[in-house]
């Protein structure tokens, strides 16, 4: 349910080009959390339930310019092993590995790994991915 | 005193998810803090709360006990962790009288 690599195409908004005429550096933040929430919509989960995923740590490594049209963001969940997931078991970390694609480029534009905690929004608490999985609402 | 072999398991599992020895993690005082600190693998207090979990899901795989810890403050010496992980062990496992969990207070994230 969790090994699947996703990909999705994001079209480059006009303001989302800054004075040099690429994407700001922020902006590919957006296109990766943009990522993130179709990953989770393919896996069949559903934001909400009192448990917010929250990012604790990003780290993004910009190595190609990214200029107006269109790119792709691809996401796959690296940590825990999607393959031997236990629902029994306590995760309180997702590890993210994700790209964003530019059609002229050879190589990805952005490369990052986003690690993403899971927070009880009522008692502000971190609470596990299962917890997180078990609030979501059915969908 | 005899160490159990489940202490000796603990130890183990903590430090190589920590990616620190033994020696580093329970010896002088070290606190969850400075744990933290040392470590390769670590870089804030969720990944703490990760590692505890990987460690309590490794005894769960090979002695059949769930053990979840409580919140603990990060000035926590290890070797209280420690003395928490084991009795919520044996708590869990049935092994100790029944007695009230320690209270602590919530880890700040």
């Amino acid at each position: 349910m969790f090994a699947e690599e996703t990909r999705l195409s994001l079209l480059v908004r006009p303001n989302d080009i800054d004075a040099l005429g690429h994407v700001n550096n922020a902006v590919a933040m957006e296109y990766l959390e943009a990522g993130r929430a179709d990953w989770l919509d393919r896996a069949g989960i559903v934001s909400g339930g009192g448990v917010i995923a929250v990012v604790a740590r990003a780290e993004i490594d910009y190595r190609v310019e990214v200029p107006r049209g269109t790119v792709e963001v691809v996401t796959v969940m690296a940590e825990p092993d999607p393959t031997a997931f236990d629902p029994e078991g306590m995760n309180y970390l997702v590890r993210f590995r994700q790209r964003v694609l530019v059609p002229a480029a050879p190589r990805p534009a952005v490369e990052a790994v986003i690690t993403v905690a899971f927070v009880e929004s009522e008692r502000r608490r971190i609470v596990t991915l299962q917890d997180y999985l078990a609030a979501a609402p059915a969908r | 005193m005899e160490t159990r072999a489940i202490e000796t398991y603990i130890r183990s599992t903590f430090a190589e998810y920590a990616g620190l020895t033994e020696e580093e993690l329970f010896s002088n005082g070290v606190t969850l803090a400075e744990a933290v600190n040392r470590s390769p693998r670590m870089t804030n207090s969720i990944d703490l709360m990760e590692t505890f979990a990987r460690t309590s899901n490794a005894v769960r795989k090979d002695y059949g006990v769930r053990v979840r810890l409580p919140a603990l403050p990060l000035d926590t010496p290890m070797s209280g962790v420690l003395a928490t992980f084991l009795a919520e062990y044996d708590r869990e496992a049935g092994t100790a009288a029944p007695s009230a969990r320690p209270s602590v207070a919530e880890m700040a994230v």
